[in-house]
């Protein structure tokens, strides 16, 4: 029996009329809260990346807090009557990751990290509890078993939790004095966290939290950064890393030399304004977040500039002072169908904005198909 | 005795005047990150983006028919909130490189009620909305022309900003990077109406 008719048959029951009408309430409480939480569909049209004439290579698909603004959700009836929030929320995203069909976002407003199932819908929260409870993450890496990795600069240091959300370790340099880590990427069994106070980036092992070494010094030439912010490594082992007060994004190969930068400060398009995380597609497109621009940079894996992505305001399809984004290679049939019939999405990108109503904006990366032949590649 | 306190109450104005001139204007607070060799004594580049009069090395691959002229991020007149006079200030003030100033979207107090859910700043033991228009027709509030007209307290397009309070040239040396002394709430009483 449905919710709706159980709603029907209370109401023409022989019961008591006050019996009946109780019930019913309850079981339109149900019906009405069951039906808000179905994720909304697009009203609105979609939004496209650059727009016309070019050729789109992304679109805007949702922007949303709750988890049920993005998949639907059915609570319980045991969830409603017990007067739990039917819906997890993002309060002040900050750094996100999506592994293995979970998505997991920083929050620095409730001091924790979300954990969001996209398949299931199940959500839950690390970092709340006694010595695991976080002060300032920023950023989150999950390693091939799932385990999480937490930069928390209120901490001064990375927390690893296990996938049970239990502490495994806690991450710090030795013998440095001030600590405060800001991004982290994973190549193989290596972590590799940036430290804005001294201006390095530390390897990590991701089996015990060893400490195994760190490069970097303070300088604008190659190879030398100044605030560096961001981090994320690329199928062929290289690591990216933004280097926010030099206004540009280098790559370190294997050895950690630098062979690549791209962009200057500046207010040109291939200049960048304060870079911050960063995130590669499958394809080796390179995005970074730049709150400055209150855009997103795409360059191709040869540091070429592609194009521009979201813009300032409140609009749709907007990411206002973006500081986060994490590439997902595959999401449910529920967010998936949400792209335009007219797009062929390659995979998508999740953007954390520092402003705005809705602070997480979700597009899908490939190109638009159809239509005239308006190419300019 | 009140002889000696007389002269440790003088002694302390002037080392703390003295010391406010020697830490007037950006350089050598905290807002000075041009210390470093590399930097070439740059003082504003850690906040301001130089403007580049020569055009790009090359258009966008996926957009050459894009508009190469446009301006980026912190234009002057951006007609959303927060402005400019915000969000400079908030790409490091983010809880990641500075204190952290920005407000969840589910906080509800102290949220700015004209962009529901978009911003509030909340540091030291206070929190105090920006991004939001001056509320001049308010009684509780003074006139926003008697408010300029001190020239102390910034209304940047008629709203309350960082910069409304807080000076990030340090121009005037007081604790707090404040536009003006806040000795019996004189700051918060520029608008407020007690």
């Amino acid at each position: 029996m449905t919710e709706a008719d159980l709603f029907v048959r209370l109401l023409t029951s022989s019961a008591p009329r006050w019996v009946a009408a109780k019930w019913g309430l309850i079981a339109a409480s149900v019906i009405l809260m069951g039906s808000g939480c179905v994720a909304p569909k697009i009203t609105a049209d979609p939004v496209y990346y650059p727009s016309a004439p070019a050729v789109a290579h992304a679109v805007h698909i949702k922007s949303f807090n709750r988890l049920d603004e993005l998949i639907p959700l059915r609570p319980t009836l045991a969830d409603v009557l017990r007067g739990q929030s039917i819906s997890p929320e993002v309060a002040k995203p900050a750094g996100i990751a999506h592994v293995a069909g979970h998505l997991y976002i920083c929050d620095t407003d409730m001091n924790a990290i979300h954990d969001w199932d996209l398949a299931t819908g199940a959500a839950r929260q690390l970092g709340t509890d006694g010595d695991a409870r976080l002060s300032k993450p920023v950023a989150v890496a999950v390693d091939g078993d799932g385990n999480p990795y937490v930069a928390d600069t209120g901490r001064s240091e990375v927390v690893a939790f296990g996938d049970d959300g239990r502490v495994r370790f806690r991450l710090r340099p030795p013998e440095r004095k001030t600590y405060r880590p800001t991004a982290l990427a994973i190549r193989g069994s290596v972590l590799q966290v940036t430290d804005i106070a001294s201006h390095k980036v530390d390897a990590f092992a991701t089996e015990d939290g060893r400490h195994l070494g760190s490069f970097g010094e303070v300088g604008s030439a190659l190879g030398q950064f100044y605030f560096p912010m961001g981090l994320a490594a690329d199928a062929t082992g290289r690591l990216l890393l933004s280097d926010m007060m030099n206004g540009r994004v280098q790559v370190f190969d294997g050895e950690n030399h630098a062979v690549l930068s791209m962009g200057q400060p500046g207010d040109r398009y291939g200049d960048m304004g304060k870079p911050r995380q960063l995130a590669v597609g499958p394809d080796g497109v390179i995005f970074v977040a730049d709150p400055e621009f209150g855009r997103v940079h795409l360059f191709d894996n040869q540091g070429r500039l592609l194009m521009l992505l979201g813009g300032d305001g409140e609009q749709i399809g907007s990411t206002p002072m973006p500081v986060g984004v994490a590439v997902a290679t595959e999401l449910p049939e529920s967010i998936s169908s949400l792209v335009p019939a007219d797009f062929r999405a390659d995979y998508y990108l999740f953007v954390c904005n520092t402003v705005g109503v809705r602070r997480i904006s979700l597009f899908a990366i490939g190109r638009q198909v159809g239509g005239e032949a308006r190419d300019d590649e | 005795m009140n002889l000696l306190i007389f002269l440790i109450a003088v002694a302390g104005t002037v080392a703390s005047a003295v010391s406010g001139w020697a830490m007037m204007g950006i350089e050598g607070s905290r807002h000075d990150l041009s210390n470093m060799a590399w930097s070439n004594g740059d003082t504003c580049g850690a906040c301001h983006s130089p403007h580049n009069e020569a055009p790009p090395k090359a258009a966008p691959l996926w957009n050459a028919s894009a508009d190469l002229s446009r301006t980026f991020g912190t234009a002057i007149g951006d007609p959303v909130a927060p402005g400019s006079g915000t969000r400079t200030c908030i790409r490091c003030h983010d809880g990641t490189i500075a204190l952290d100033t920005i407000a969840g979207v589910n906080r509800d107090r102290f949220v700015n009620k004209q962009h529901l859910g978009l911003f509030k700043t909340g540091h030291g033991r206070t929190d105090h909305p920006v991004g939001m228009k001056y509320p001049q027709f308010d009684k509780g509030f003074r006139p926003m022309n008697s408010v300029l007209a001190q020239g102390e307290v910034h209304l940047p397009d008629g709203r309350v900003e960082c910069i409304s309070c807080h000076d990030p040239h340090n121009q005037s040396g007081l604790p707090g990077m404040l536009v003006m002394s806040n000795y019996r709430s004189s700051l918060c009483l520029t608008c407020h109406r007690k």
